[in-house]
């Protein structure tokens, strides 16, 4: 008799990951590092780069772990009431899990942790939609930063250029952007061809938790709103 | 429907409306939407299709031009962006926050291409820089419909 092939095994290694599988891997993630490691902080993020992040996280991956996505799945990983939080007072994290930010597990000295994400910024290209730092505006005349070549392409984002003689030249001011206003695709290209960085990556510390002790980096929420909250 | 969704996405003040809707309306999977999450699902599928394609073009051009910054283009900076809308598209349903990151990141991959091109003497390729352009409104669109999903 030839064997079924409606009823052949699957291993799970094939299966395809779902969403409980995914929450329940990140859930578990958290509870074995609460338990592996000394210290939670929660941070902040502004300007997420993802490579530098990584590069981050792995330069602190001997001795500590970083969880960076759902609020929710960590919320629910920690614990959102002192009835259900993995450890005591844990909780408290978990009502500061908000916005874009993550926390991080670890058995570094407060003072090193401090200095780490103090240290930590990273300058680079402000992309579509962010708001710019300053106004950038370019005066009427020659262009040598570019080729001229790249006539066409300026042209193509709206800058008011030709060509003289084989130079790029500017036949009238032009703003590339104004403070404070949302960068459009052709502006942030432009930024990025002058070279002009707009963007900060920056970590900041929310709060921290140790088995014995409970410290807030931020003003606003006292301990009274984070427990009742 | 689609079209309804759509002009919700391309309504956004620092995006070219013209270019967002024409991206848009010729994707069909994108005008069949029934909701947010199927339209920002589409906006991925779609940028993966151009930046796999794009990256198709891009090695056929290395092939006949002697161009460094080429080369960087096609297997490091449209490497990254498959990478992350693969990476978009794997987190949409559970965790758009995260799969919002990667659209953003996928936007970096043509800026740094154009960069290297910039940084290139007396070299220009129109083709290349067109391509760069629609694959970072891409991005950015794509970004704009996952944050209907966030909020």
């Amino acid at each position: 008799m030839p064997k079924s092939k409606r009823n052949r095994q699957v291993t799970l290694s094939k299966t395809k990951k779902k969403g409980r599988d995914h929450k329940e891997t990140i859930v578990n993630g958290i509870k074995d590092a609460a338990e592996k490691y000394g210290h939670v902080y929660v941070f902040s993020f502004e300007n997420m780069r993802n490579q530098k992040f990584k590069e981050f996280r792995d330069q602190l991956k001997s001795s500590s772990r970083f969880f960076l996505g759902s609020n929710k799945v960590m919320q629910v990983a920690l614990g959102r009431s002192a009835s259900d939080e993995i450890r005591p007072g844990l909780h408290k994290v978990s009502k500061l899990l908000r916005g874009d930010s993550g926390m991080v597990f670890t058995n570094l000295s407060k003072e090193e942790v401090e200095r780490l994400f103090k240290e930590f910024e990273e300058y680079d290209f402000a992309r579509t939609g962010s708001n710019a730092t300053e106004k950038v505006d370019l005066k009427e005349g020659p262009l040598e930063q570019f080729t001229h070549e790249m006539e066409p392409f300026l042209r193509k984002q709206g800058m008011p250029v030709r060509l003289n003689k084989g130079v790029v030249e500017l036949v009238s001011d032009f703003v590339v952007c104004e403070e404070g206003k949302p960068l459009s695709p052709e502006a942030s290209r432009i930024l990025r061809l002058m070279g002009i960085k707009m963007a900060t990556f920056r970590l900041s510390l929310i709060c921290r938790w140790s088995p014995d002790e409970f410290e807030l980096y931020i003003d606003g929420p006292d301990e009274s709103d984070i427990e009742c909250s | 429907n689609g079209s309804d969704l759509i002009s919700q996405i391309c309504k956004e003040p620092s995006i070219n409306q013209k270019e967002c809707t024409d991206i848009l309306t010729a994707y069909p999977r994108t005008m069949h939407a029934n909701n947010f999450f199927e339209l920002a699902e589409a906006i991925l599928q779609l940028s993966l299709y151009k930046a796999i394609e794009g990256q198709k073009f891009l090695r056929t051009l290395m092939k006949t031009e002697n161009v460094p910054a080429i080369a960087q283009c096609a297997n490091s900076d449209y490497e990254s962006v498959i990478t992350a809308y693969k990476s978009a598209l794997s987190k949409l349903k559970d965790d758009p926050k995260t799969a919002k990151h990667y659209a953003i990141d996928a936007g970096d991959g043509p800026v740094s291409c154009e960069a290297a091109l910039a940084d290139t003497p007396v070299y220009f390729n129109f083709e290349i820089s067109n391509l760069n352009i629609q694959m970072g409104s891409l991005s950015y669109i794509a970004t704009l419909a996952i944050d209907k999903l966030i909020i």
